[in-house]
């Protein structure tokens, strides 16, 4: 009874040694392979079932192994040139493939130094195999914060997604969210109206101003003009496509003529605009200073800036009120009519000054003629002297 | 005279072989399907060409990458226990940009991805060129990302399984989505700066769906299947909109057939300062 009771007990070790050595082997299954190739180094990194990785690299005349260096070869000879060779051959392989690649790896005539570091290596390769291992089913929910932030709570299985309930357009915004978009539209366009007024007083101080000054002089005639000028635009680009054509010639400079037409309304409307933006922001600001406010350096910049705030008052106006229903109508009208209107004066105004070459309704006034300047040049009218002459003591 | 001619002569050289100097190095990297039944893959890509695409079956992914090793480092991250993988390209210097030399090679990653798990998909890509099929992978859920680049993605194969969410970024780009219908995804979103940007809607339409489209400057085509039901709510500002095919009820546009169609499509389109384009294409 002993000795079959001893046989029990050698074959369950052996059983045992066997599972461990077959838990061992699937550890080192190499499960990817990554092969990285520059003039410094060559190198094979293979990534183990059990998380870890064997990196075989030669670089620098050193052989390295998991970052150890284990032998040493040539610059260009045979050990190198045969490595090179079979990673390159290998980057097309998947990774079962190049594993058995690597361990039937074989470089012959190799001497010395060379062939021991052959050695290391194919000793390094011996203990890995390559047969799929089965990893287990990924855990989606045990995904770090930094993906799981991407990918915020959502179901992952496709069966337990939500059926798309609205078969409808989208809801309307609510109010908070409008008056949000409304406000940082209105911000974007004053800034980029800002910037270009900016830029057109930068380049072309001298006409901004003299556009400026005909708009506000001559107001009606530039309201009468723009208005014209509005109801002209379209006969006229149909006249000069219509003469081009009968040219014949012409015909080849159309598109840009069409092209060069529009351009220039839309410049002269921009620029009108601006200008008028100007005009309302110096007589704001004189008017200011009229009443004895200081204002450090009034400049043309600071003529466009104010004038735009003012004109756009009303479209933000709009844009906060755009909660209280129906009055947003009413700054809307207001807002675009004064728009229409600031645009159509500063076109005719572009239009009568020829884009601020001609000064005839321009008229600078004269700052004397008004009791604008008098908080800042006191009258220089000489006291009469006093009946007896004597000073006062 | 004739020393300093000579000095200025290397430094010429010198400067010269510096400039051009560019350490390149390929990565090339594979692993096969172990059993992995749903998978989040993270792709960064700093810059340069870039190919995505479904891989060979029995690849879980494999990607070629080509770059200078001084300036970038690979990214190849797989976390079995969490089912996560990171794969692309990073700067080493935290550029986000890629400057290249004269005579320099643009650096460019290639990379297949499986086509037989179900992926949760992030890619975020810096300035590229940018060539994307994503027809025939499983995607789950899918965010793209990308800066100043000229994107074309296309799904020329219906996706397998459905999808819960398209997101796609452009910052300043050329941005070209084709056959979003094979996408299978109920909710999409596209988020655009500056650029001209196509959205096709073509593909295969299992589902009725909505998209949000925000587009700040620049000009928006929507290609729109005739068989589709599409209504569209725009809030637009100095943008033109093309109507035809359109009825507006109640400040929505619907096409013809939106209250017949088997699918429907609602559009939720924001754009300002430009234009946006529709054409009605006759599927397939």
């Amino acid at each position: 009874m002993r000795s079959p009771a001893r046989s029990l007990l050698a074959l369950g070790l052996m059983l045992a040694a066997a599972g461990t050595a077959a838990a061992q082997q699937r550890r080192d299954d190499v499960v990817s392979h990554a092969i990285a190739l520059s003039q410094r180094d060559a190198t094979l990194e293979l990534d183990l079932a059990s998380g870890k990785s064997r990196v075989i690299s030669l670089q620098g005349g050193n052989v390295l192994v998991d970052g150890q260096s284990v032998g040493r070869y040539a610059a260009g000879g045979a050990l190198e040139r045969a490595w090179r060779k079979l990673l390159g051959d290998g980057a097309s392989l998947e990774t079962t493939r190049m594993v058995a690649a690597a361990r039937d790896w074989n470089v012959p005539g190799l001497t010395g130094d060379e062939l021991a570091a052959k050695g290391r290596i194919s000793s390094a390769l011996r203990d890995l195999s390559s047969a799929p291992p089965q990893i287990p089913a990924a855990a989606v929910a045990a995904a770090p914060e930094s993906v799981r932030a991407t990918f915020p709570a959502q179901p992952l299985a496709a069966e337990s997604a939500p059926p798309l309930e609205r078969e409808g357009p989208r809801a309307a915004p609510n109010g908070v969210q409008l008056l949000f978009t409304d406000v940082r539209t209105i911000v974007a366009v004053f800034i980029a109206l800002a910037m270009i007024g900016f830029g057109t007083v930068f380049f072309g101080r001298r006409y901004v101003e003299v556009i400026a000054d005909t708009a506000s002089n001559a107001f009606g005639r530039s309201l009468v003009v723009g208005l014209l000028g509005q109801l002209l635009l379209l006969p006229t680009l149909a006249m000069l496509i219509v003469g081009l054509i009968f040219t014949i010639v012409g015909i080849l400079l159309l598109p840009f003529a069409v092209i060069a037409f529009v351009v220039a309304a839309v410049v002269a409307a921009l620029a009108g605009y601006l200008a008028v933006a100007h005009a309302v922001g110096e007589t704001w600001t004189r008017r200011r200073m009229a009443n004895g406010a200081f204002v450090r350096h009034p400049t043309s910049y600071g003529y466009v800036f104010t004038g735009l705030v003012g004109l756009l008052g009303l479209w933000a106006a709009a844009a906060l009120f755009g909660w209280a229903g129906p009055v947003v109508y009413v700054f809307r009208g207001a807002a675009f009519i004064v728009t229409w209107l600031a645009a159509t004066v500063g076109f005719g105004a572009v239009l009568l000054s020829r884009a601020g070459l001609r000064e005839t309704f321009a008229s600078r006034h004269a700052g004397e003629a008004t009791d604008e300047y008098l908080w800042a040049t006191p009258p220089a009218t000489p006291a009469a002297p006093r009946p007896g002459g004597g000073r006062r003591e | 005279m004739k020393r300093t001619a000579a000095v200025l002569a290397l430094a010429l050289v010198w400067l010269a072989t510096t400039a051009s100097a560019q350490t390149l190095r390929t990565l090339t990297s594979a692993r096969q399907l172990h059993g992995e039944t749903s998978l989040i893959v993270d792709v960064t890509y700093a810059g340069g060409d870039l190919k995505l695409g479904p891989a060979s079956p029995g690849d879980l992914y494999r990607m070629d990458l080509r770059y200078d090793e001084d300036q970038f480092t690979p990214v190849r991250e797989y976390d079995q226990d969490a089912g996560v993988l990171r794969l692309g390209l990073r700067s080493l210097h935290g550029h986000t940009t890629i400057r290249h030399g004269h005579g320099e090679e643009t650096p460019s990653l290639d990379l297949a991805l499986t086509p037989e798990v179900p992926l949760q998909l992030r890619v975020d890509v810096g300035a590229a060129e940018a060539d994307v099929e994503f027809g025939g992978i499983e995607l789950r859920r899918l965010a793209y990302r990308t800066g100043a680049s000229e994107s074309k993605v296309r799904f020329s194969r219906p996706n397998p399984v459905d999808c819960d969410a398209l997101t796609f970024e452009v910052g300043a780009a050329d941005f070209t989505a084709s056959d979003l219908g094979n996408s299978n995804c109920r909710t999409m979103s596209f988020h655009g700066g500056v650029g001209d940007v196509t959205l096709d809607f073509g593909g295969q339409w299992h589902a009725s769906a909505e998209a949000n489209v925000k587009i700040g400057i620049g000009s928006l085509k929507l290609m729109l299947p005739r068989e589709l039901g599409v209504a569209i709510t725009l809030n637009r500002f100095l943008a033109s909109f093309d109507r035809e095919g359109f009825t507006k009820r109640g400040g929505v546009y619907y096409s013809d057939n939106y209250a017949t169609a088997r699918v429907r499509l609602n559009l939720n389109v924001d754009a300002a300062f430009g234009g946006i384009d529709v054409n009605w294409t006759d599927g397939r």
